[in-house]
C-alpha cells in the first residue's frame, strides 16, 4: 500500500515538473469558467424575463446540462493528455527498470499510476468547486430591478381586482390602517432600498442564538445528536437574545360597518369578525374549538340549508398569545348580493340564539366524537407533532399538555360553550365587511 | 566480485536483465540466494540490487528525494530510511549534493547516485551494467574504487566490455559470446590464459634464422620485414632476457623488443572457437 501511494506521489510531482499538468489545469480552468459564466448569464437573463428556478444550485452544478456535465463532455481531451506518459515515460527512460528490479507488484505500479490520475482529477474537481463559492449571495441589482418591474407590473392592476381590494380593505381595518397592515402599492414598492434589502438578509442569516430547530419523527436521537451539533452548532451566532417587541396592532374596538362595492359579478362576500381580549390557556382554548364548532353547524343548518341561498359558510377563529392574548373569530359566506343584509342578519341571530340558550346536546356530542377521531389522526403524523410542538414552544408551553386534552374535551358541556358564546360573541365587538359588485 | 566480459551485443545486459527480473527468460531459471526468482519475485528481488546501463534516474528530483523513492520501493522499513538513505549518500561520496536536482549532477555524480541506489537497501548482490560507460578516466577509477569497496560487503556483478577494466577490478570472470558462455574461472586462470606468447623483435643486424629457434623456449620464428622478427615461445622460460643478452654479445643492434598482447577481439575468437558450452 504504502509503495502505491509512493509512485502515486512521485508521479504526481513528475507531472507537475512537466508544464503539461499546469498547462491542462489552466485550459481547464479557462473552459470551465467560460462554460460556468455563461451559463449564470443566460440564467440571469431567463430572471430577468421572469422565469422562476428552483433549486437553482442543481441546475447549475449536477444536472442535465449543469457545470460537471459540461466538463464531462471535455474531459476526454484532457484525461488521455496525462495518461499517455504515465508507462512510456518510464520505458523510454529506462527507469521502469528501477520499478521492474524492485520487489513492487505490477499491480503496484498500476494502482499508483492510476492513482496519481485520480488525484489530478480531484485537482480538476477542486478547480469547479471555486465556482461553488459563487453561490454565496450577492447584490445583483440587474435581477433586483427586473423583479421590482414584475411587483409593479402586478401591483398596478390590484386595486382593480375586487377580492385584492376586498382583503386588503379587511387587513387594513383590522390592523387599524397600521403602515404594516395595509396592502401592497406602488408607493410602497417605490419606498423598497436594494442595499436596505441586503441588510436586513444579512442580518436576519448572520446570528443563528435565536433559533429553535424542531425534529420530529423516529429520530435515533444518539445518532442525531453529533449532526445537530456539527451542522447546527457550527451556525454563525452571537450571544445576544432578541425580544419581539409589541408594535400594538390591535383590531378597533365597537361595531364597524365597511361596504367596498367593485367587480361586475353577481355576487356578495360577507366577512364578520368578532375580535377581544382573552385569557389564552389550554381549557379556554378546546372550548373555543367547541363554540366555532358549534355555531359552524347551525350556520350551515340555518344559512344553507333553511335559507337556502348561502353557497358554505364558514366560521374560523384564530387565538393569540403573544404580544397580547386575543382572539378572533370570523364568519365568512358568499351570497347573492340581494340576500346580504338579511343573511347577516341571520348570522347575527344565530350567535345570539347560540350566547342565550346554548348548544345543542348532540353537537356537543357530535363535536367531542369528531375531535377524537381527528386527534387520533392526528397522533400519527409527524406535521401534527411539528406544529404542536412549535406552537408549545412559541407559547412557551408545557409540550406535555396536550396529554391532558382529552379530560377536558371531555368535560366539555353545553354551558360552557353557552358561557363562551355570551363571552366573547356578545362583547360589542363586531366588524363587517361586504363585497358588493358595482352592478348592484 | 565478478566480472561479466563481453563484446557488444554479446548479451551482458541481456543476462543482467533476466537476472534482476527486468526480461523475463524464454527458459531456464533464476536464482537468488536459492529463491526462484520467478516464483517468488518479491522475496528474490529484495536481495538484488540494480544499476541498469542506463542509470534509472528520475533527473527532476534531488538526489535525497530519489533515494528515500528508491528506499521507499525496496521495502525498507519506514523508520530506517533515513539512515538507508544518508549511509548510501555517504557510502558512494553524494552526501554534499543530497539537495541538487539531480539533472544538474555531472555523469560521475549520476552513476554514483545510481549505485547508491542499487546498494541502499543492504541488498546480497549487485548487479552493475557497464557502470563506468561514458565516463572520463578520472571518474572511471573513482566508479572502479567505489564498486572495490562495495565488492568487499556484498556480491557484485559487474559487466564491461573492457578486459583491463575487469582484470583490474574482478575475481572471478565470465566472458559470453553471441549469448553463449565461452569462459568461466577466476581472474589468476584468466590472466594465464591470456598471458602474452610472442616477441615482436626489431634487430638492423639479424642473425639467421634458424640461430634464433635455437634458442631455448622458442616454438616458432616468423620472418615479418628484413629486420623484425616475430618469435612464439613457450610461457615457462624467460626468453626476452636470454634474446636481450644474446643480441648485444652478438652485436645484433636490437632496436626493438616488445611482448604482444593478445586483444580482446581475439581472446573472444579464440574462445568462442575453443570452448562452446552453453550459457547457464
Amino acid at each position: 500500500m504504502t509503495k502505491i501511494l509512493k509512485i502515486a506521489r512521485l508521479e504526481l510531482s513528475i507531472l507537475f515538473y512537466s508544464p503539461v499538468a499546469w498547462l491542462v489545469l489552466a485550459i481547464f480552468m479557462v473552459q470551465a469558467g467560460t462554460g460556468f459564466f455563461g451559463m449564470l448569464s443566460s440564467f440571469q437573463e431567463l430572471f430577468m424575463m421572469g422565469e422562476k428556478a428552483d433549486n437553482l444550485t442543481r441546475m447549475l452544478f449536477p444536472g442535465i446540462n449543469g457545470l460537471f456535465d459540461k466538463v464531462l463532455q471535455t474531459l476526454y481531451l484532457y484525461i488521455p493528455l496525462l495518461t499517455m506518459g504515465l508507462i512510456s515515460r518510464e520505458l523510454s527512460s529506462g527507469s521502469i527498470k528501477l520499478l521492474l528490479s524492485s520487489p513492487v507488484k505490477i499491480t503496484e505500479i498500476i494502482l499508483g499510476k492510476y492513482l496519481t490520475m485520480l488525484y489530478y482529477a480531484l485537482m480538476l474537481i477542486a478547480i469547479l468547486g471555486i465556482y461553488s463559492l459563487i453561490g454565496v449571495v450577492i447584490k445583483d441589482s440587474l435581477l433586483y430591478k427586473s423583479m421590482m418591474d414584475r411587483s409593479r407590473a402586478r401591483y398596478y392592476n390590484r386595486a382593480n381586482d375586487p377580492g385584492a381590494a376586498f382583503n386588503d380593505t379587511i387587513s387594513a381595518v383590522l390592523g387599524n390602517y397600521n403602515f404594516r397592515r395595509t396592502g401592497p402599492s406602488l408607493k410602497k414598492l417605490d419606498m423598497v432600498n436594494l442595499d436596505r434589502v441586503f441588510s436586513i438578509y444579512k442580518e436576519r442569516f448572520a446570528n443563528a442564538a435565536n433559533m429553535a430547530f424542531v425534529f420530529t419523527g423516529n429520530i435515533d436521537v444518539k445518532a442525531a445528536k453529533p449532526l445537530f451539533e456539527k451542522y447546527l452548532g457550527s451556525l454563525p451566532s452571537t450571544s445576544t437574545t432578541e425580544k419581539p417587541r409589541d408594535l400594538v396592532i390591535d383590531p378597533p374596538v365597537g361595531k364597524i360597518s365597511k361596504t367596498i362595492i367593485k367587480g361586475k359579478e353577481a355576487k356578495a362576500t360577507v366577512v364578520m369578525v368578532y375580535s377581544g381580549k382573552y385569557d389564552f390557556n389550554n381549557q379556554n382554548n378546546i372550548v373555543f374549538d367547541a363554540l366555532q364548532e358549534n355555531l359552524n353547524i347551525r350556520l350551515i343548518e340555518t344559512l344553507r340549508e333553511r335559507d337556502g341561498s348561502v353557497y358554505s359558510p364558514r366560521v374560523d377563529f384564530n387565538l393569540v398569545k403573544e404580544p397580547a392574548q386575543r382572539f378572533s373569530l370570523t364568519i365568512q359566506f358568499g351570497c347573492d348580493p340581494a340576500n346580504a343584509e338579511k343573511l347577516i342578519a341571520s348570522a347575527q341571530e344565530e350567535v345570539r340564539r347560540l350566547s342565550a340558550e346554548g348548544p345543542q346536546e348532540e353537537n356537543i356530542a357530535k363535536w367531542k366524537a369528531e375531535w377524537r377521531r381527528q386527534r387520533e389522526l392526528d397522533l400519527r403524523e409527524n406535521g401534527w407533532w411539528l406544529n404542536y410542538i412549535i406552537r408549545q414552544l412559541q407559547s412557551v408551553a408545557d409540550v406535555k399538555e396536550c396529554n391532558e386534552d382529552a379530560k377536558i374535551v371531555d368535560a366539555v358541556d353545553t354551558s360552557a360553550v353557552k358561557k363562551a358564546a355570551k363571552q366573547y360573541l356578545l362583547n360589542g365587538n363586531l366588524i363587517k365587511f361586504t363585497l358588493m359588485p358595482e352592478a348592484h | 566480485m565478478l566480472g561479466l566480459l563481453g563484446s557488444n551485443g554479446a548479451g551482458k545486459s541481456t543476462t543482467m536483465n533476466i537476472l534482476c527480473g527486468v526480461l523475463s527468460q524464454t527458459e531456464g531459471t533464476v536464482h537468488i540466494d536459492g529463491i526462484d526468482l520467478r516464483k517468488h519475485p518479491e522475496e528474490a528481488k529484495t536481495r538484488i540490487g540494480f544499476l541498469p546501463q542506463n542509470a534509472p534516474l528520475h533527473l527532476d528530483l534531488t538526489v535525497r528525494e530519489y533515494l528515500t523513492y528508491c528506499a521507499h520501493l525496496r521495502s525498507i522499513n519506514k523508520r530506517n530510511i533515513k539512515t538507508a538513505v544518508n549511509a548510501a549518500m555517504e557510502k558512494c561520496g553524494v552526501a554534499h549534493f543530497r539537495s541538487r536536482v539531480i539533472n544538474n549532477l555531472s555523469g560521475g555524480y549520476r552513476q554514483r547516485v545510481g549505485i547508491a541506489q542499487s546498494i541502499i537497501h543492504q541488498p546480497k548482490l549487485v548487479v552493475l551494467d557497464e557502470p563506468t560507460n561514458g565516463l572520463d578516466p578520472n571518474q572511471i577509477l573513482e566508479v572502479r574504487k567505489l564498486i572495490k569497496e562495495i565488492a568487499t560487503e556484498r556480491a557484485v556483478i559487474f559487466s564491461s566490455h573492457i578486459l583491463s577494466e575487469v582484470q583490474a577490478t574482478c575475481d572471478e570472470i565470465r566472458m559470453i559470446e553471441g549469448g553463449r558462455m565461452v569462459f568461466a574461472d577466476t581472474m589468476t586462470a584468466f590472466n594465464n590464459y591470456i598471458l602474452p606468447n610472442s616477441l615482436l623483435v626489431y634487430m638492423d643486424n639479424p642473425p639467421p634464422v634458424k640461430t634464433l629457434a635455437a634458442i631455448q623456449g622458442i616454438n616458432a620464428i616468423e620472418q615479418l620485414t628484413d629486420g623484425g622478427i616475430r618469435m612464439h615461445f613457450d610461457t615457462s622460460t624467460k626468453v626476452s632476457a636470454k634474446i636481450i643478452v644474446m643480441a648485444v654479445t652478438n652485436n645484433w643492434q636490437l632496436t626493438e623488443i616488445m611482448l604482444e598482447k593478445s586483444s580482446l577481439d581475439e581472446i573472444f575468437v579464440q574462445l568462442s572457437n575453443k570452448t562452446a558450452e552453453p550459457l547457464s
